[in-house]
Order: structure tokens, then sequence, then C-alpha cells
């Protein structure tokens, strides 16, 4: 038993520290992810949360995964579907203003504002329209930087499935925003 | 230039790094835990601090594998514009006006905190505000007040997050020369922000930027967002300019920064209003906190409970709570400017810190 075993205690102290050091290695990414989906505030709040909940699951957490991210961003969509269930906003679509909302100008380049600016309220509503699933894999994707694999994992869910879910919303957010297919969105939609 | 709709997305995705309080509150609170699991202190010499750079976890070999960010540009500056406006929503004159009846002494925070003992209608069925006027009356009365804001974010009901917030003008909007030392409203916005964790100072803040013109409120946005506090970034940056005081107690240095600020979003009666019109907010009780009778507030979804008193019809209380989600508490209290609160507004620096750039 590791608490009448010094060396037992010992290790699993190393292996608690070991696992601190990688938490804190990845702090800001976790915040940034939930400043992404959930808003600055609540990436404040819940950035504790996030990481308690991973350090009491870190027997679960499997040393061969090259990248931890995705693991730990499982847990953080875990704590952020609480927050909004607490809210009482109905999901992942509901926080989409909130996230849209966080910004950052740090490499100004007018062009691109003033395109990004003229499109923003069509790709928000293009992201409202895409299912759940698929936009889940689209933003692990496009904004964590993830493979889709990563992706899978993050959701858990295969990765030949998380692959198709990510080609079909590249297609539709494409279509949509193009103005070339809302008709299909819909039906996309009900799918 | 048309740019594709998923580089587009990329740019929207950029989110500007957490405050250095934030993720040092969340790797205490870490550090702690660990420290309850283990019975050693295994982190404490890794805290506080920005993540460092990657590395080999003792026993852990990581090969982490980083692609680059698929997009390294800025954000659209509408959004940039949208954000600054509706965070900073704001509808009051800054005529100064009567203390109501029943209000603070000056210098005497209204009220104090205290235990929620809630009485009236049933929870679950909550009515419009009868008295909406009056409470939005004694709102804009508290404009040029000195507003402070004590936020706990407790996680499995212990307290792991205190962060103390001050600002002046209470409404954010150009000062009106009310001050009770005769100081003048320079149009400037003076805010403080000290962060506690398990009790010891963590951080202390001061910023100082531009007060923003009143802006009329959009119906319904925002009505679940009655309060945040300025944040800033160091420029490059969206927002407005401001000055930053950075004084860290983990590692006893000091230093001051011309940044960019986001302005803190503030209660203001304009947005309650339309908040009430909007049927976001409704009446659910009635209750006492700390000997002051106070009116109890519920938005539609049930996620916040405002506490406004029923004398002065001030905020008193805002709280967001619920199963597996850290409790969050916020104690409003209005101060009137006099010489001594106005101080209240300059973090102290402490005569041995170092003073250390940023």
């Amino acid at each position: 038993m590791p608490d009448s075993d010094p060396p037992a205690m010992a290790a699993a102290a190393a292996q608690a520290a070991a696992f601190c050091d990688l938490l804190r290695q990845h702090s800001l990414a976790i915040h940034a992810y939930l400043a992404r989906r959930g808003g600055r505030d609540a990436a404040d709040d819940l950035l504790g949360d996030v990481l308690l909940r991973a350090y009491a699951a870190r027997l679960r957490y499997d040393e061969r995964w090259p990248d931890p991210r995705p693991w730990l961003y499982g847990i953080a969509r875990n704590v952020l579907r609480e927050h909004w269930r607490r809210a009482g906003q109905g999901g992942e679509a509901a926080a989409a203003p909130a996230r849209l909302a966080v910004t950052e100008d740090p490499w100004p380049d007018v062009d691109s504002r003033l395109d990004a600016a003229a499109r923003r309220a069509d790709l928000r509503r293009a992201l409202d329209r895409l299912a759940d699933g698929d936009r889940e894999v689209l933003l692990l994707v496009t904004w964590e930087g993830l493979t889709p694999a990563e992706a899978a994992l993050a959701l858990g869910i295969p990765p030949g499935t998380a692959r198709s879910r990510l080609h079909r919303a590249r297609a539709v957010m494409r279509q949509l925003l193009a103005g070339e297919a809302a008709g299909q969105a819909a039906s996309y939609q009900e799918a | 230039m048309i740019m594709d709709a998923i580089e587009l997305l990329g740019r929207l995705g950029q989110v500007e790094p957490a405050d250095q309080a934030v993720v040092d509150a969340a790797l205490r609170g870490l550090a702690l835990a660990a420290r309850r699991d283990t019975g050693q202190d295994i982190t404490a010499r890794e805290w506080p601090g920005r993540p460092g750079p990657r590395a080999a976890a003792p026993g852990r070999p990581l090969r982490v594998r980083r692609r680059p960010r698929p997009v390294t540009a800025a954000v659209a500056a509408v959004a940039v514009a949208a954000v600054a406006a509706l965070a900073v929503v704001t509808g009051i004159g800054r005529a100064p006006l009567p203390r109501p009846a029943g209000a603070r002494p000056p210098g005497q925070a209204h009220p104090r905190p205290g235990r929620v003992t809630v009485s009236g209608p049933p929870r679950g069925t909550p009515s419009r505000l009868p008295t909406a006027a009056a409470i939005l009356t004694a709102f804009s009365r508290s404009d040029s007040d000195i507003l402070r804001v004590t936020k706990i974010v407790t996680t499995a009901g212990e307290p792991t997050l205190k962060i103390v917030i001050w600002v002046w003008p209470a409404d954010g909007t150009a000062g009106d020369g009310t001050a009770g030392d005769g100081t003048a409203g320079d149009g400037t916005v003076r805010s403080r922000i000290l962060t506690f964790y398990a009790g010891t100072r963590l951080t202390d803040l001061g910023l100082t930027y531009p007060a923003t013109a009143p802006t009329p409120p959009v119906p319904g946005w925002g009505c679940d967002d009655i309060f945040s506090r300025p944040r800033f970034a160091i420029p490059p940056a969206a927002g407005a300019p401001g000055r930053l005081t950075d004084v860290s107690y983990d590692t006893r240095s000091w230093g001051r920064a011309t940044v960019k600020v986001q302005a803190a979003n503030l209660p203001t009666a304009a947005r309650l209003r339309a908040c009430l019109n909007a049927g976001q907010w409704l009446v659910a009780g009635h209750g006492v906190i700390a000997g002051t009778k106070v009116v109890e507030l519920v938005t539609a979804g049930g996620a916040l409970r405002l506490w406004v008193s029923a004398a002065t019809c001030l905020p008193v209380r805002l709280r967001s709570s619920g199963p597996d989600a850290p409790d969050i508490t916020f104690t409003f209290a209005f101060l009137a400017p006099t010489r001594a609160n106005l101080a209240m507004l300059t973090p102290p620096v402490p005569a041995a810190f170092a003073k250390r750039p940023i």
C-alpha cells in the first residue's frame, strides 16, 4: 500500500509531480480552449476546475499518447458542458456568440479584417447550422490545431468518424459561406 | 480579397492569453490538491508563473507534435468594435443625482456581505418586476460612486479564488467631478483588481483607461453578463489605450506599462432596463442579506440570481451556482468617492519589491 510503503509513496509523489508539470505546461492551451468555446470569463472560472479534474483522472491518462491536449480538451469539454447546462444555454450552439466575441488583433491585416468583418455574421450562422458533433470536430482541428485522429480522441469517437465529420463540416461551411447551398444545409442538419 | 471559410473561422478563433493571475490561481489549486493527495509539497517550486517551455515530465517522455496554427492574423475589426460596444453598454447621463433615502454614509459600503435568507413567492414562479422604475432610478444614482465587487469562486465547497475589483466611476462613463475630495472627473476610468488565493495575496493590478461614451443597450443582450472586470493585453492588441500597474506578491516585484484595455462590463440602469423589458430578469422573492432587505431577481433561464436592496435598490449580490460547477458569488458595494475611498483605487507597492519590466 502506498500509505505504508515509503518507496511507493515517493513514486506516487513523483508521478503526481510529473503530471502537475504536464498540466502546468498546457494550462494556457486549456484556457484558450475554454475561452474560445465559453468566453473569457467562463475560462477564468473553469480553468482551475479542469486542472483538478484532470489531476483526479490522471490514472486514466495514457503515457503513450504523443500529445496530451486531446485528452485535456475532452475533460475541458465536459466541464464546459456542465457549465452550459447550469447556465441553461442549451449547449455549444448557444455559446457561439461568446466564442466569436472573444477577440484579439495582434497582427493587423487590413484586407483580411475587412473581409472577416463582412462575413462574420454569415460565419456564425453557418457554424450554428452544423450538427454538434461535426462542429466540435471542425473547431478542434481549426482552432486547437489537432489532427482528426486527435480530435477523435478528445471526443471519444473513432478516427474515421472524425475524418468524415470534418470533411462534411468543411464542405458545408464553404457552401454556406459561398451562399450557394442554404437549402442543402437545412437538409444536412436534418440528416 | 475573399477569404476561405475555414481560414476565416481560424481567425475568429484567436483569443488573447490568460491573465497571469488566473493561471496562477488555477495552478495553486492544483498544487493544493496534489499536496492533499500525496502529503508532499511536490509543486511549490513550480508555481507560480506562466507555463514554461515544453519539457519532458519525469518518467513520462513527451513527444508532443505541434502543428503550426492554421491562421496567424487578426480578428475582424467590426467584431472588435462590436465587442467593445456591447461590453460597455451604458445609457445613463453623468449628471449627479441626490443619493436615495437610506443610502449609506460616505465611505461606508452598502451593505456588508452576509448570509442570504429568502422568503416570498415560491421559486420557479417568478413574475415581472413591478418596481422596475424604482430600481432603475436608484441604479442611476450610484453612477458617480466607486463600484467595489468581491468575486469568490468556490469549488467543491472550498473557496479557491477571491478577486476584489474597484471601478470608478461606477458606470464606466466619463467622470462628473463629484469626487468627495474635489477631484474633477477627467474622462478616465480607474480600476484596481486584487487577487487572493486561499487567503494569500497574489497580484494587485491598477488600470487606468478612457471612459466610454454612453451607448444604447441592445435589448436582451448580455443579461446574464451583468458584470465583468476590465481586461488588458500587452500591445499590439485590441482595446483602448491604458496604463497598467502590476504588483506581484509571488515574485515580490512590480512594474508599469502601457497596455490595451477592454473596459469593464458594469451593471448600469440602462442595461437592467433592457433586460427587464425583455423579460430576462424576473422577481423570484424577497430576503435579507446582512440585515438588509433585498429583492431577489432571477434570469429567465434560472442561471443567475441577483439581489438588489429593497431600500436603495442598488445591486447587492449576484450568484451563479449549480451541480458539478463552481459556485461564483459577486458582492457589490457602492462607495462614495471620498479621498479615502479613492485611495483604494491605487495598488500600493511595498518598498521591498523590485521593479521589473512588463
